[in-house]
């Protein structure tokens, strides 16, 4: 019997080893890809995919162009587009089922959804491998991964949701917050923005404010020594303050005035902004300096690294191109822009254009010839967030909540630093909001604003009128345009979604 | 196909059991049943590369009770390979040997002549030309053909690519050795030239069989090495099939020129003068196998066995394409001519240990076995390509002017490694009832990382009536009457092991201040799991000695399906999400009969007939909608629909009245019944099945002493088809597809004038016409697959003091008879094939 139980035990010890043994041998990954596991096993793996994630959202299916100087300018009628530019028709025309369209459209939202799976999956990697990374590198990893997130979503939202104004419990995307592959349902606009996309930038501000170096009152936009430029180059990043001003368009988005003044004033009444991100010094752009900041890049609270790009002006935007392809205002446009004509961007973001069908042709992504040594910063930067936006939306909410005077008062701050005169405190409420929403349009062009102005104020324009905006007393633009705003500001989501 | 000496079937035992699995190139068919050669897993390509010689025995294991013992990769059914084993005694020399001409077989094609395809060109328009200058080029070329044609020029190009195909074996074994210790030597030689000229394969092999025993141990040793060779050609068969009749193969001065036209009207290239360059699609394949096995016996109820396996192949291609070709017309010299090399490297390891138990207590006899398995699989795909070749004989790499523009080499690792532990009982009482129960967990890395075990089991029971006594007195002649029953769940593991992985890749082109990124690549399932089949089967065995009947009822749930679908793109997946979905419930019923009209043992007489049938039914469940995005995208493209409660091989079309008489305008049956010209995608229905309903073969074999004769048949019947000839080569044809050859259909069976009743649209129409019913067909077939004459020389052989002498004589694929006239073997022509064989030992 003595045999028989050291058989026994033997055997079940044997087949205990045999299984553990065989778990392991079966957890097999091959070597010549890159696994989940081993990119997640560095502290470098993390890192390489947060840049990863940057650099695909500056794709040009996303903020490389669609969503910032593409598609979403075309639909916010920045430009004059002739039916012979086949491609960018459709969006101005509201032709959302055409072939160019759909696709485009289709693409801004399968990009967005491939970064956001990218996005949730290196939140879940940040909780499946702790210990990998610094404490503070992993809550700035995911205080920016979930910005990352809410910022994603709520351009998709700003995008496909019908006008808050008009229709607040309109659809609007889904939230996409695990890695889970199921079909998730469209939440309507109020319930994405406030329970989902503010509770993210919420929990992405916290921890911001106890990380992020640009709390000190620099952006760091020099090469690190020892340490490596991880922990700099603050613009290129969802820093404290992008999260602010994404969190003051969400609330904007619902009309929720209150918070969005709160979120405004984090970034305007901050002492530590203006040395982080101070006003654009005029030497840098006024009197044809040689290597001019054309995007104002200090101001920008975030952008884009693009190593090309001077290609943005010679490809989209130089008079000198087929005028099927070139994206040019109407002829005189700039006139009706800029009353004044010394405003700083029209000196530096303008330049007469050699075209027939335009008098001027939008500079303000023309590029230069940067110094070997030592090239400015914004030689390669892509501005995409101001702190300007953020005086445009507290003027707007004291405007809205009755405090006229406060209101001029914010937006003459900003007025003063571009060469604008101030503005009278006994301003008109209607002249005061005309004042405001052509700031957006002087100051935003090309960064994708502009449609979502026009849709949340649930706005008329004219593709071809004289003036750019003529508001009657309502607000509102007097011109009836073709097809009707109702089109225009209900973008259907792609076919690709309803399977 | 065709008759393609370098491409292997595909095989599926019953039925399959994956419905949408895709396959991809380092990966086995998901549909492919498990090769098993002397207890180790093989692959299709050693079976098929097998002398016949070799073969000791050769057995086919269906349901789930015998497949069980080979676990989680059975599903599909397993293919069990005996090889001859040395025999002890005198030195023994066995030779056998074979030759094989084979004879293209065209029957197939029905494709026009000169004639008929000009006159063809003219009525679709062709020469109508447009403007002034397009009516006069298109009349001279109109002209300059039909003056070809006066002067007799009817190429028939189909013959020009095509030899006789000839194919030799030869094969010497040595055996022979003491009780303690047995050898065998072998060595083979395999040539076949193809029917396509530049198609060859030759294979050269060698293998020693070594056999050790010494009291109660047995060693045993099976080495094999074989070598192959193939060369393919450079020019499908297609393109001859292609070329217009009306184009002379060679110039006034006998030469062959690069182009048959290249005029500002037509453009056609020679694919005599393509395949005339120095181009080469080559490969060659060493493979090593080594099966080992120790086996200790200590008492005659017990055994323990040990076995390792080993088999290595490297597979290395070669594909070299003339800079003087014709695709490169036009292109910088540098960019002109492309070599390609591919590597494939594959070794599996495999070693298994076995405890059997036996004993036989009185009417009770006991059989219990544990087995402990584990494999693993290892296959590496290199290859690289560069172009830009000088004119000449240099056809290496070295020569090249450099990679393409962003190029890479790939690199393509794929590693599955399983282990399979089993316990199996196998009980019967008094040779009257019979127990057989399995158990297996094997383990798999080819699956999520969170599900990599799966149990596997099953349990067999069966009855033998003829050992009952009642039964035995009452019906004394039969042999055998057997009931059988099994339950199992075998699975099925032919699946890529990296699709259950997350893999990044890097972005080359993004750089910035913060150094290298890297996205997303690949996001697999974690979560993917086995593919589960509970496999019924009820079977009967009936034997006299005039009769052999068998009959097996099976009935399969495949739950749930392992199949890609496609998602929401706002789950950020963009292809297709490998998920386990759905689930597939197959049934049917295989018979086979074998009936000896003469059975005289004492002469040596025999004549037997033989039948088999299968049926099948297939049906799909549980999908809830999740593929109706396919189903949407294939309604312009396929017949294929996935819907629950559905058959995923039904053909799904919009039923068609035929050509309207007064117009050649196609009429539609709409789901209502009524008539229509509109086609409307949502009148489609089921218009018939691409399985056969019931298939199988049938044969006969006579035997007078050293004699024999016999015939084998294949039938199919009840299945339809979509006739994509009929809808490419006859109904279809672009303008830019006149420039081909076509069927002679397109000229005679389309409309062209009111109150033709044709089954064609009209044939001046280029329009496309969607798919519908009216291209679909019955596909019922007969096959005569093989005639086998042979005869032993008995007295012959013993005067000569030959053991054994045997010739035969025997012919494959004699003829094919179908209700669907359509071409078969568009690649790779099928050939009939005559083979002379001999063999002897002494």
């Amino acid at each position: 019997m003595k045999l028989y139980k050291s058989i026994t035990a033997t055997a079940i010890l044997s087949f205990g080893m045999v299984m553990t043994g065989c778990s392991d041998w079966l957890d097999y990954t091959p070597k010549d890809k890159q696994t989940y596991d081993q990119q997640f096993a560095t502290a470098s793996g993390f890192h390489t995919t947060v840049n990863g994630i940057y650099s695909s959202i500056y794709s040009s299916s996303l903020y490389g162009r669609n969503l910032s100087y593409g598609a979403i300018d075309v639909m916010g009628a920045c430009y004059n587009i002739p039916t012979s530019n086949t491609s960018m028709n459709e969006y101005c025309s509201a032709t959302w089922t055409g072939t160019y369209a759909s696709a485009g459209l289709e693409s801004i939202w399968s990009s967005a959804y491939t970064a956001i799976l990218n996005t949730n999956v290196l939140l879940q990697a940040l909780d499946e491998f702790p210990g990998v990374l610094t404490n503070d590198d992993s809550k700035l990893i995911r205080a920016e991964m979930l910005a990352m997130r809410a910022m994603l979503h709520l351009d998709l939202t700003r995008l496909f949701s019908p006008c808050y104004a008009q229709k607040p419990d309109g659809l609007a995307v889904p939230y996409a917050n695990t890695t889970e592959i199921v079909r998730r349902d469209r939440l309507s606009t109020a319930v994405i923005v406030n329970d989902y996309i503010i509770p993210d930038l919420n929990e992405a501000q916290s921890l911001l404010k106890e990380v992020d170096p640009v709390l000190n009152g620099s952006v760091l936009n020099t090469d690190g020594e020892d340490e490596g430029n991880w922990f700099r180059y603050r613009q290129l990043r969802l820093n404290y303050y992008a999260v602010a001003l994404l969190k003051a368009r969400a609330y904007m988005w619902v009309n929720d005035w209150d918070n969005a003044l709160t979120e405004a004033e984090k970034i305007t009444d901050d002492p530590n902004v203006e040395t982080a991100f101070p006003w654009v010094n005029p030497t840098t752009i006024l009197g044809g300096p040689a290597r001019p900041d054309r995007v104002f890049s200090t101001e920008c609270l975030f952008g884009f690294y693009n190593s090309n790009f001077s290609d943005i002006f010679d490809t989209a935007f130089s008079g000198t191109l087929d005028p099927a392809t070139v994206l040019q205002p109407r002829n005189a446009y700039t006139s009706v822009l800029f009353a004044n004509e010394g405003d700083y961007r029209m000196q530096s973001q303008w330049t007469s254009s050699v075209s027939v069908t335009s008098d001027y042709d939008f500079a303000k992504y023309r590029g230069f010839t940067a110094t070997a040594n030592n090239p400015e910063f914004w030689a390669t930067f892509f501005g995409m967030m101001r702190k300007s936006e953020a005086y445009f939306i507290k003027a707007e909410c004291l405007m809205k909540t009755d405090r006229i005077s406060d209101a001029v008062a914010c937006l003459n701050i900003f007025r003063s630093h571009r060469g604008e005169e101030a503005l009278s405190p006994s301003i008109a409420q209607n002249a005061l909001d005309k004042e405001i929403k052509f700031e957006y349009l002087r100051e935003l062009r090309g960064e994708g604003q502009i449609y979502f102005l026009h849709k949340r104020n649930y706005q008329r324009f004219g593709l071809y009128s004289s003036g750019v905006y003529e508001f009657d007393g309502s607000g509102r633009c007097s011109f009836t345009d073709s097809p009707s705003i109702a089109t225009r500001y209900n973008v259907p989501i792609p076919s690709g979604e309803n399977y | 196909m065709g008759s393609d000496p370098n491409h292997l079937p595909d095989i599926n035992i019953r039925g399959k059991s994956s419905v949408i699995g895709e396959r991809d190139d380092l990966v086995n068919d998901p549909n492919q049943p498990l090769f098993i050669v002397d207890g180790f897993e093989s692959t299709l390509e050693t079976v098929y590369n097998m002398d016949i010689n070799r073969i000791a025995s050769m057995t086919i294991l269906k349901d789930a009770a015998s497949t069980a013992i080979y676990g989680s990769k059975a599903a599909n059914g397993v293919v069990v390979v005996e090889t001859v084993k040395p025999q002890a005694g005198k030195l023994r020399f066995n030779y056998s040997g074979s030759v094989t001409a084979s004879f293209p077989d065209l029957d197939s094609y029905n494709l026009m002549n000169a004639r008929e395809k000009l006159e063809f060109e003219r009525l679709a328009g062709r020469y109508s030309g447009s403007g002034v200058d397009g009516e006069i080029l298109a009349a001279d070329a109109y002209n300059k053909r039909l003056a070809d044609i006066a002067s007799g020029v009817d190429t028939y190009w189909l013959s020009v690519p095509l030899r006789t195909g000839w194919n030799q074996k030869h094969n010497v074994y040595v055996d022979g050795g003491s009780e303690g210790f047995m050898f065998g030597i072998g060595v083979n030689y395999n040539g076949t030239t193809g029917v396509m000229k530049d198609s060859d394969r030759d294979s050269y092999g060698g293998n020693l069989d070594l056999t050790y025993r010494h009291g109660k141990l047995l060693f045993s040793n099976k080495f094999t090495a074989q070598y192959t060779s193939t060369t393919d050609p450079v020019v499908s068969f297609n393109e001859y099939a292609s070329a217009n009749p009306y184009y002379k193969k060679y110039d006034e001065n006998g030469n062959v020129t690069p182009w048959l036209e290249n005029s500002d009207f037509a453009k056609a290239a020679n694919p005599l003068y393509n395949a005339s360059l120095n181009s080469r699609n080559t490969s060659s394949t060493l493979l090593l196998t080594n099966y080992f096995s120790a086996e200790f016996n200590p008492i005659q109820q017990f055994r323990i066995r040990a076995k390792f396996g080993l088999t290595h192949s490297n597979k290395d291609g070669e594909n070299f394409i003339s800079p003087n070709a014709t695709r490169y017309e036009g292109l910088d010299a540098t960019l002109k001519g492309e070599f390609s090399s591919t590597n494939l490297k594959s070794t599996t390891y495999n070693g298994s240990l076995t405890a059997i138990y036996a004993e036989v207590f009185g009417d009770h006899r006991l059989n219990v076995a544990a087995d402990f398995n584990i494999q693993e699989n290892k296959s590496l795909n290199q290859g690289y390509s560069v172009r830009g070749f000088p004119e000449g004989n240099y056809t290496y790499p070295s020569f090249a002017n450099g990679y393409p523009e962003g190029g890479k080499p790939t690199y393509y690792e794929s590693t599955t490694r399983s282990t399979n532990l089993l316990a199996s009982v196998n009980y019967a009482y008094d040779n009257r009832y019979l127990l057989d129960a399995n158990y297996a967990q094997s383990g798999s890395s080819v699956f999520g990382s969170s599900k990599k075990f799966k149990d596997t089991w099953s349990v067999g029971i069966g009855w033998n009536i003829m050992n009952e006594r009642f039964f035995r007195e009452a019906f004394p002649n039969v042999s055998m009457l057997k009931l059988r029953a099994s339950i199992g769940n075998p699975g099925n593991q032919g699946f890529d092991s990296a699709r259950s992985l997350i893999i990044y890749q890097f972005l080359y082109n993004s750089f910035s201040y913060f150094g290298n990124s890297t996205i997303i690549q690949q996001f697999g399932n974690r979560d993917l799991k086995w593919q589960n089949t509970l496999d019924r089967n009820y079977g009967i065995d009936f034997n006299t000695d005039r009769w052999r009947v068998e009959f097996d009822y099976y009935d399969k749930k495949t739950d749930p399906l392992l199949i890609g679908i496609s998602v929401p793109l706002s789950t950020g997946i963009t292809g297709n999400w490998n998920t386990n979905m759905g689930i597939q419930k197959s049934r049917g019923f295989l018979a086979s009969a074998q009936y000896y009209i003469l059975r005289n043992i004492k002469d040596r007489l025999t004549w037997s007939i033989r039948a088999t049938m299968r049926h099948e039914t297939i049906k799909l469940d549980e999908l809830n909608g999740v593929l109706d995005d396919l189903n949407e995208v294939a309604k312009t493209t396929d017949t294929k629909r996935y819907y629950d409660g559905a058959d995923p091989d039904a053909i799904w079309a919009v039923r068609s009245a035929g050509i309207d008489p007064a117009n050649g305008r196609e009429m539609f049956i709409k789901k209502d019944g009524t008539y229509t010209y509109d086609y409307d995608v949502d009148d489609e229905v089921i218009v018939g099945n691409t399985r056969a309903k019931y298939e199988g073969s049938f044969g006969t074999s006579f035997n007078w002493r050293g004699l024999t004769v016999s015939m084998s048949f294949n039938y199919k019947l009840g299945g339809k088809s979509f006739n994509t000839d009929l809808f490419n080569k006859v109904e279809n044809i672009s303008g830019s597809q006149l420039n081909y050859n076509q069927d002679r259909r397109a000229l005679y069976d389309r409309w062209q004038k009111p109150g033709d009743h044709a089954q064609f649209k009209d044939i001046a129409s280029s329009a496309s016409t969607p798919m519908s019913s009216r291209f679909v067909q019955r596909n019922n077939s007969l096959t005569m697959q093989s005639l086998n004459v042979s005869y032993d020389f008995y007295e012959i052989a013993r005067k000569m003091r030959l053991e054994s002498l045997r010739l035969s004589l025997y012919a494959n694929d004699l003829f094919w008879l179908t209700s669907i006239k359509q071409e078969r073997g568009t690649a790779y022509p099928f050939a009939r094939s005559y083979t002379f064989a001999m063999s002897f030992s002494f």
